[in-house]
């Protein structure tokens, strides 16, 4: 037999046999490399232990965003299983966001950077080699070495900002490495800092209030910020607010989800928002809507405002931002009616050329209503009094010495790589370190950045966990670890919380933290500062600041205890002192009158725009905004497929100023319909007035239910309609309704479904099913759903065996907005709910789903 | 008194043994170019200047055997890059070598497949070196969890125990039916239809037709085996297959 064919047709008289070093066959024992065989085995038969118990940790989302997540991760067998919110946390409250419900898609991502790489061909030909870390680190700091001998330190030049933060590892560590180089330092000041500066020449500072106070307004502005798609986890406040009758105006050239739930819609022009903010505070003074006694009081160079408006008649601000006169009215005495009324002020605008000045005179309102120190009234735009490090301690400033280097903004690397800054032509920056960030689709000049990086000349490290744009162009990729595998303290931006995330996995493959990477590449550059041998606990023992008592509680110990914390600073405007240089609020600002700007406020056209160079925009009349996504957070998510299924094609949607006034509204009171109690026929209950459409619900059910990528128990639709003859879009999210009579059960030859005599949800027998495609047919729904490479069908099953444990479906605790409910189908239709809903089909079978009512 | 049959089981036993120690060096090593070379040098003694018609070896023989032997370095190169890209990254994997990518919904890395496999690993005294690190379902791990049972079964022949013989082939030929057999035609299809380099192509087609071949040979062992314990010898000697 060993020389025939066989019917596989192998000779057998193999060559793999031919060679005596190939062929394994030998008195020597076998030689593992991936398995490692157990003594005890080999002696006794005992079989090796991997079970391990079951664990809770507690993490923390450190993926640049408002909400900055407290999450609870299921660990079983040396493996995370589950992740959900933390339901103390009074921000997550139980659920992250729909891209937090696939933490462990990236975790466990096949495409995950897993061991450190080279290039083996040219710059972007996408030609790589596996290499050991000490190879890397080889490279690197012979490189680095080098460069620092012939061109000087400041040729190498760090660049990060920012998918990920982190008190230790993003705003700390790496910059003692980088100022004990004496590198060219990176000015990350891209995100909100013009409007940092703008709010502190009015206020002292630029920090107000948290997002448990917007539940207390009555009224709330979400001006140029995008609740629903960045910052979903306030969106909660803001409707508990709405549910206590307050008004909710947006500002936004951009009509998302809460613009479209708006009771006042003001979309302007990009660019024209301080036209907008000084024709709302003409109307203010003239029609003496301000509040005369906190002007009187609490503020400085109030008959300089009254000069600055004059400039800015209704006629004028209205051609300019495109808002009729009277919608500039309108927003006037909403906004003015209550000094309970709350501002959120977002960073997309301000990241222009004439950002600062547009927060500078939108920063004006709240002073004017004298709606500082109200319960429920203010500001909010960035909030980082309760960053509890010290800095000095995690940066190490002193390793520069008395070294003077030069510093390049981030929104400049284009010009900088590509030699085209004065300083870079003279001095070219000759090494690249990126971690956190990935410059080609988030940075400037995207054509001029790849330039840059296709430098021969320019010996680039990208350090990352996936391989991004940017990385396509490195010399070197080095791995990173997931934010389960690493220990860091985190700090949002909006609340005050301080968060501590405990490590419950070590790293997968080769990859490694921040802190480990810059302190092995300090050691191997010969650095030997004690700094360069801490452990992460020894720099959070270091760094915390327990001098200031607003963080005297917070300790190593406090931290991994408590898991997070709030730093209560009390209202920020108690007392109505303030940090100015005169201790008012300050309409006119001596201090931006030094550094250039208007002292009062200014609308400065975009170079592009109508006043500016009309021939252009005559040319050009089309201006272009990209709003953020809900499912992506800048380049990161993309690569997920249960997001990218949601995703759809880019679109490109036209913004039509009508600006029709919607109705007043009159709250209905769905708390009264709401009684939640268990019943003979459970049904969904969604709030279409509040949902946004982030998925959140569908992604939940598909990361529970470990569904096919493909396969959608629950969907989210969208629409568009008109509301009092405006224009609006609404969501609607539906799955099965398990009807009061079932087509699918009917329509089973095997008898697959089930009408539960419980709680009525249909539930169906995987193991019954033979993929004949009655059901599918027969439901007019369209529920049950073929999998056609499980040649089977499936279909939502009201997560009966969470319902059995008195738990909520998954999709119910999945939403962060808190739109839907499960509920008993007798008690809501008692309570009043409707029947329908915009895009909803009422059929025959009796759908057990009813619909908080339209308010208004 | 050994039978044609018994014989017959020893060589199966021992080629299926060289068989899945080449394989899993291959997807293990990054295939080293002192490795490389021995293969190439092997089969072109083998070969002679011949064509190798067998459909299954064929492709990746007749490959090697017209590989010029003092020359190989650039050409191993190639090859090692092509590894790189369908098994490494960093870009998206076109065939990512872990089975809970082809079995579970979210094609993820470490779930409840990785975790079956630690199991049965751990039931014949095996762990994987880097525990929780590196995924117990990468496709060279499972292959040298094959190998080292081989191993096992022919070193249980050499000393004339069939019943562990039995044992290990049995617990082999459970693990190919729970596991291998689960994903490594597709992944071996992946690996054929995302790869133009004729190495990566013909090793994929070759495990693609062995592992269909292994599974008959398995069954073909345990009957004889079976048979030989019936015969009345409750352990029968058997001769060990050769190098030949």
């Amino acid at each position: 037999m060993s020389d025939q064919n066989s019917k596989y047709g192998f000779s057998r008289r193999s060559f793999l046999q031919g060679s005596a070093t190939l062929c394994a066959v030998s008195v020597s024992g076998l030689r593992l490399f991936g398995l490692t065989e157990d003594e005890r085995w080999v002696d006794t038969g005992a079989t090796v232990d991997i079970t391990s118990p079951r664990t809770l940790g507690y993490n923390v989302c450190p993926r640049n965003c408002h909400d900055t997540c407290s999450l609870i991760s299921e660990k079983v067998n040396g493996r995370l299983v589950r992740v959900v919110g933390d339901p103390t946390n009074p921000i997550t409250a139980g659920t992250p966001c729909v891209k937090g419900h696939t933490h462990l898609n990236v975790l466990y991502h096949p495409d995950r950077l897993l061991y450190p790489m080279k290039r083996a061909g040219r710059k972007g030909e996408g030609k790589w080699e596996r290499i050991s870390w000490d190879e890397a680190y080889d490279t690197i700091t012979t490189r680095y070495k080098d460069i620092i001998a012939k061109d000087g330190s400041e040729a190498i030049m760090p660049y990060t900002f920012s998918g990920t933060f982190g008190q230790i590892h993003e705003w700390g560590v790496p910059w003692r490495f980088f100022n004990k180089i004496g590198a060219t330092a990176i000015e990350r000041e891209v995100c909100l800092w013009a409007g940092l500066e703008a709010l502190s020449y009015t206020y002292g500072d630029p920090f107000g209030c948290e997002p448990e106070d917007y539940a207390k307004a009555k009224c709330f502005v979400a001006w140029g910020s995008n609740e629903a798609y960045t910052n979903v986890h306030a969106v909660k406040f803001i409707n508990q607010a709405r549910d206590n009758g307050a008004k909710l105006i947006v500002v936004n050239p951009h009509r998302h989800p809460l613009a479209s739930q708006a009771d006042l819609f003001i979309q302007l022009r990009p660019g024209t928002d301080a036209a907008f903010a000084l024709g709302v505070a003409k109307v203010l003074i003239d029609e003496k809507l301000y509040d005369k006694d906190f002007v009187d009081n609490y503020s400085i160079g109030f008959d300089k405002l009254q000069e600055k408006v004059k400039e800015y008649p209704l006629p004028k601000v209205a051609k300019i931002t495109g808002v009729p006169e009277d919608q500039i009215r309108e927003f006037a005495h909403m906004y003015s009616k209550n000094n309970a009324t709350m501002m959120r002020i977002g960073y997309g605008l301000q990241r222009r050329k004439n950002g600062g000045t547009m927060i500078r005179a939108i920063s004006l309102l709240p002073a004017l209503i004298g709606s500082l120190g109200v319960e429920g009234g203010g500001y909010a735009y960035a909030n980082l009094n309760h960053w509890p490090m010290d800095m000095n301690y995690m940066t190490r400033p002193d390793l520069l010495g008395d070294r003077k280097v030069r510093s390049i903004n981030m929104s400049q690397l284009s010009r900088a790589i590509a030699n085209k800054l004065p300083t870079t032509q003279e001095r070219p920056i000759k090494a690249l370190f990126v971690f956190s960030g990935n410059p080609i689709p988030s940075g400037t000049n995207v054509n001029m950045i790849r330039e840059g990086l296709q430098r021969d000349d320019l010996f680039t490290v990208v350090f990352d966990q996936f391989v991004t744009d940017t990385a396509d162009y490195a010399d070197i990729l080095l791995p990173a670890a997931h934010f389960f595998e690493v220990e860091e303290v985190n700090a949002d931006y909006l609340g005050a919380y301080v968060r501590y995330n405990k490590p419950v996995l070590e790293p997968m493959g080769e990859s490694k933290s921040n802190l480990q990477v810059f302190n092995e590449l300090a050691q191997r550059m010969g650095y030997t500062e004690p700094c360069f041998k801490e452990s992460v606990a020894d720099v959070i023992k270091g760094a915390l600041n327990s001098k200031n008592p607003a963080f005297k509680d917070i300790t190593y110990e406090s931290l991994q205890e408590k898991h997070w914390f709030h730093v209560n600073q009390g209202n920020h405007w108690a007392g109505r002192k303030f940090g100015t240089s005169s201790g008012k609020v300050e309409f006119y600002s001596a201090a931006a009158a030094k550094k250039g700007f208007d002292p009062v406020a200014e609308y400065v056209p975009d170079i592009e725009s109508m006043e500016a160079s009309p021939a252009l925009y005559a040319k050009y009349p089309i201006h272009l905004v990209t709003p953020a996504s809900p499912q992506l957070l800048s380049s990161q998510w993309h690569n997920v497929p249960y997001i990218k299924e949601n995703l759809g094609e880019p679109t490109i949607r036209r913004l039509n100023l009508q600006h029709e006034l919607s109705p007043s509204r009159q709250g209905v009171g769905e708390k009264s319909i709401w009684r939640g109690d268990m019943g003979i026929q459970k049904a969904f209950y969604f709030n279409q007035n509040r949902c946004i459409g982030c998925h959140a619900c569908q992604t939940a059910c598909m990361v529970f239910n470990k569904l096919d990528v493909g396969m959608n128990w629950r969907k989210v639709e969208e629409f568009e309609t008109n509301v009092s003859s405006r224009q609006v879009d609404r969501y609607l999210s539906v799955a099965c309704h398990h009807c009061k009579e079932p087509q699918c059960v009917k329509a089973c030859p095997k008898g697959a479904y089930t009408k539960r005599m419980k709680d009525g949800l249909v539930v169906q027998d995987q193991s019954k099913c033979i993929g004949c495609g009655k059901c599918v047919v027969a439901c007019p729904y369209k529920a049950p759903q073929m999998n056609a490479s499980r040649k089977k069908v499936e279909k939502c099953n009201g997560c009966y065996t969470l319902v059995d444990q008195g738990k909520d479906p998954e999709c119910v605790r999945g939403c962060p907005v808190q739109v839907m409910k499960m509920g008993d189908l007798a008690k809501l239709d008692a309570g009043g709910a409707d029947k329908t809903a915009v895009g909803f089909t009422v059929f025959k079978t009796e759908p057990s789903i009813r619909f908080v009512p339209p308010r208004g | 008194m050994q039978s044609e049959s018994t014989r017959a089981a020893g060589d199966i036993l021992a080629y299926r043994y060289s068989v899945y120690d080449l394989l899993r060096r291959i997807f293990l090593w990054e295939v080293p170019l002192e490795f490389f070379a021995e293969l190439v040098k092997a089969s072109q003694a083998e070969l002679a200047g011949e064509t190798c018609s067998s459909s299954a070896e064929g492709p990746l023989k007749n490959y090697l055997n017209g590989l010029p032997p003092d020359d190989l370095s650039e050409i191993h190169r190639e090859i090692h890059i092509e590894y790189t890209r369908l098994f490494i990254g960093p870009k998206h994997l076109p065939a990512p070598p872990y089975e809970s990518v082809y079995r579970s919904p979210g094609r993820l890395m470490m779930q409840d497949e990785t975790i079956n496999v630690r199991s049965l690993y751990a039931k014949h005294g095996f762990r994987v070196t880097r525990m929780n690190r590196e995924p117990d379902d990468t496709v060279g791990i499972e292959l040298e969890f094959m190998c080292a049972l081989s191993k096992a079964s022919l070193d249980a022949l050499q000393e004339g125990d069939t019943r562990r013989v039995v044992e290990f082939v049995s617990a082999q030929r459970e693990f190919c039916e729970l596991h291998l057999s689960k994903w490594m035609p597709e992944f071996c299809g992946d690996i054929i239809g995302n790869s133009t380099h004729p190495f990566w192509k013909s090793v994929a087609e070759f495990t693609q037709r062995f592992l269909e071949e292994d599974a008959a040979e398995m069954n073909a062992v345990l009957e004889q085996l079976g048979r030989s314990c019936k015969d009345g010898d409750p352990n029968p000697k058997l001769s060990v297959g050769c190098c030949s």
